[in-house]
Order: C-alpha cells, then sequence, then structure tokens
C-alpha cells in the first residue's frame, strides 16, 4: 500500500464515491499516514472553501434583459409555429409599415391637393379657350365649295363656267370653258353669277377658297364638283 | 452547434432517469409558448446558470453576456430536448459549452483590451458594503480574505480542471451529472477532479488553516494585599 497509489483517490475519498472496498483500504491507509490524511484535510478544505463562496446575486440589468429575452422569443417562437401565423405577421408588419409611411404624408398629401383645387378654381374664369368650330363638318378633311342658291334668272344658251370663290362664299373671279360664246350670253352669265350663292370650301373645318366647275343650262343648273 | 445541443445521454453515466415531471411540465409550457413557463426557467436557472459562467469566465461583464447567449439556445433548441437526461444538465452543459467558446474568442480577440469599468458593478447593492449583524469583523475580513485567496486560486486552474470542480464543489453537481455536462467519461470526470483539486491544494497550502483569534474571557478582578 503506497502513498503514491492512495493519493489517487484521495479526492474520491473525500466525496464518498469510493467503492467500499477501497474506501477502507484507504482509511486503513490514512490512519497509519499522516502526510496522506494531512492532503485529505487539504483536499476537504478547498472543497469546503468553495462550497462556502457566497453565491452571486444576478445584476439586475441582465435580469431585465433575460425577461425582454424570455418575452421576444416567446412571441418569435409562436410566430414561426405555423405557416398560418406567419402569413399574419408578415400582413401585421406591411400594415404597420404603410401605416407608419402614409400618416407623416397624409397631411401635406391633402393639403396640397386641396390648394392645386382653389388655385384651379380661381384660374378657371380667367382662362380663354379658342372656340371651335359649330359645323359638323369633319375637321381633318377638304370640302369643295357648294352651291346655296340659284339665280331666278336663266340663260339662253348652255355654258360651261369655273367659278372662283372666296372663303366668304362670294365669286372672285370666273372663266368661261366654251369657246363660242357672244355678246348676250355674258350678259346673261353674269346676272345669273350675282345672284348665285354659294357655301365656301372648308379645310381643316375652316372656310378656305376653292374653285367650283359650273354648268349653265337653259332652264336649270348642272353643278360638276 | 444545433447538432451540440441535442442532448444524446452518456449511455455509461446515465444513471438519473430522464427529466423529472416538473422538467416535463416546464417542457411542454416552453412548447406550447406558455408565458408563465419562460418567466419560470428564468427565474429559475438565471442564477445558478450566471454563477457557474462567472465561475468559469471570472469576469461579470462577460458572464452577463454569455449567460444571455445560453438562454437564447435553451429557448431556440428546446423542441431538440429529448428528455434523456435533466434540464438542468442539459442548460448546464450549454452554459459550459458557451463560456468555453467565449473564452476562445476572448483569447483570440480581446486579450489585449482592458476594461474601464468595475467589473463586478451590477453587483454591488448597499449589503455588500454593511457589515453583517451575525459575524464579528473579524470574521468577516478574515472570511473575504479567504474567498479572495480561493477565488485567485480558481481562477488561475487550467480551464478544462476549472470546469469540473465549478460543477462539482460550486454547482453541486453528482459526478454522473458531470460527466453528462461534459460528455466525458466517469473516469475522466474523477480525475480532472482530482488534478483540479491538487493545483489548487498546492496554491493554498498552508493558508486554509484559520488564524489563532485572539481569545478575551472576563476574569473577576482580584485584590491584592500589600
Amino acid at each position: 500500500m503506497s502513498c503514491q497509489s492512495v493519493r489517487k483517490l484521495l479526492s474520491a475519498y473525500v466525496d464518498d464515491r469510493l467503492p467500499t472496498a477501497d474506501r477502507a483500504w484507504v482509511s486503513a491507509h490514512l490512519a497509519q499516514c499522516c502526510e496522506c490524511g494531512g492532503i485529505v484535510e487539504e483536499y476537504t478544505g478547498v472543497r469546503t472553501g468553495l462550497r462556502r463562496l457566497p453565491s452571486i446575486a444576478v445584476p439586475r440589468e441582465l435580469a431585465t434583459q433575460l425577461q425582454v429575452l424570455a418575452s421576444r422569443e416567446r412571441v418569435r417562437q409562436q410566430v414561426y409555429s405555423s405557416w398560418s401565423r406567419i402569413l399574419e405577421h408578415w400582413q401585421g408588419r406591411m400594415r404597420l409599415v404603410v401605416d407608419n409611411l402614409m400618416r407623416p404624408l397624409a397631411l401635406p398629401f391633402a393639403g396640397g391637393l386641396l390648394s392645386a383645387l382653389c388655385m384651379f378654381s380661381m384660374l378657371v374664369p380667367s382662362l380663354q379657350f379658342f372656340p371651335g368650330p359649330l359645323s359638323t363638318a369633319p375637321t381633318a378633311l377638304y370640302t369643295e365649295a357648294t352651291v346655296a342658291s340659284a339665280s331666278p334668272f336663266g340663260v339662253s344658251n348652255d355654258i360651261l363656267v369655273e367659278l372662283v370663290i372666296n372663303e366668304e362664299g362670294r365669286i372672285v373671279d370666273y372663266t368661261v370653258r366654251d369657246r363660242e360664246v357672244n355678246r348676250e350670253l355674258i350678259t346673261q352669265l353674269g346676272n345669273m353669277i350675282l345672284f348665285t350663292t354659294f357655301n365656301p370650301a372648308t379645310s381643316f373645318g375652316q372656310p378656305t377658297a376653292g374653285r367650283l366647275l359650273v354648268s349653265f343650262r337653259r332652264s336649270q343648273i348642272n353643278v360638276k364638283g | 452547434m444545433a447538432d451540440s445541443l441535442v442532448f444524446e445521454p452518456n449511455p455509461e453515466t446515465r444513471q438519473e432517469g430522464p427529466a423529472t415531471s416538473e422538467d416535463a411540465a416546464l417542457i411542454e409550457g416552453l412548447r406550447t409558448f406558455s408565458e408563465e413557463a419562460y418567466e419560470t426557467l428564468v427565474s429559475r436557472f438565471q442564477e445558478p446558470v450566471y454563477n457557474l459562467v462567472y465561475r468559469l469566465l471570472g469576469n461579470s461583464p462577460d458572464a452577463c453576456d454569455v449567460v444571455q447567449e445560453v438562454f437564447l439556445k435553451v429557448f431556440r433548441n428546446i423542441k431538440h430536448f429529448r428528455g434523456g437526461s435533466t434540464l438542468k444538465t442539459w442548460i448546464y452543459r450549454i452554459a459550459v459549452n458557451e463560456a468555453h467558446n467565449h473564452r476562445r474568442w476572448f483569447f483570440r480577440h480581446r486579450r489585449q483590451e482592458v476594461g474601464l469599468e468595475d467589473e463586478r458593478e451590477g453587483c454591488n447593492r448597499i449589503s455588500d458594503t454593511l457589515a453583517a449583524r451575525d459575524v464579528s469583523p473579524f470574521d468577516y475580513v478574515f472570511d473575504r480574505e479567504k474567498h479572495v485567496m480561493i477565488e485567485r486560486a480558481l481562477a488561475h486552474l487550467n480551464p478544462t480542471f476549472r470546469e469540473a470542480v465549478v460543477l462539482r464543489d460550486i454547482s453541486d453537481l453528482s459526478y454522473e451529472e458531470i460527466a453528462e455536462v461534459l460528455q466525458v467519461s466517469l473516469g475522466t470526470v474523477k480525475s480532472r477532479i482530482l488534478r483540479g483539486r491538487e493545483a489548487m491544494r498546492q496554491q493554498l497550502a498552508g493558508r486554509l488553516q484559520p488564524e489563532p483569534a485572539l481569545e478575551w474571557s472576563p476574569q473577576p478582578a482580584e485584590w491584592r494585599h500589600a
């Protein structure tokens, strides 16, 4: 029984963790060996000293942080426990983000809209709009001059005349296309033209000058466009 | 890291049965997100875990950080706890691992830093500075000096042996529980405790015996006749 082999067991001996046979063997050795007995006393002293170390109180900040941590983790675990709760959680978060984004903008937006409306209503009476054409004629087309009303006078012979009509519907000039025209027929033609009214040609809805080929006959007028 | 939190009981040391009924109720409460269970867990384990981590690190701010990490891992991994051992052993194992990781990180990154704040600032209370009523000033100072000596000796221990000694003598765990916490065999636990105590004994040799106090006992006055 050597001290070296006994000393390997002394720590477990102090803790009463040795089998009965080993314990009896160590006890018998300790009764004879003062040095090993001193080591046992020192182990016991170390053990007692460690056990008597005062318990350290948890700092208040740490206790508070742990409570916050527990609360936050509980909510987090609850949220991530199922897909429906995850969806609900993110919906709530998105709603909160939108609310937080919109609330600061709501007042400036409403104020800006109201002031714009006020300014617009104040400016409307002073605005001048260009009056559009009242006729139903298509604005993007060119229309030929037409005869509004025929003269009550007639001519003694058939004659073909090209008329130049201004934007007011009046005849500016005329050209006789027939070669054989006598003086009497020219006089009749003058009366005929003088008392015939015309609608001016139009371009994009606006009256404009145009040419018109008119055939006068003895009892009637034939207009060729 | 999550794998290491899945508690696999050591077949060699498994003597204590599965988690107790109190543990089972607490775990069930945690798994059903009961607010009371979360509060109970914190109030039940915050002090022992803080004391354990503080004794392993010897530093209050670091211990606070590590304790928060420990509880965070407990909350997030409670679903992996299979009930093969007690809840206490499982939490202590996380605490020891976190303290070990923190110590390694500290030696890599912040070894040269020196803090300006008092390490035990958060623990200062008025009761710590007032003299206790039931002990004499001599005993109070003597105890305090002894505690400081033991704490210094503990701080100088090899971390591997310190874990075993702290778990045994301060946290008061059995050898089997220590083996579960440290994931080692019973023989290794015995060896580490022996070597830890031996190192402390050598450091504290001859200093743990109480100094003989001045003894004074009232004696009746004697008249001397000239």
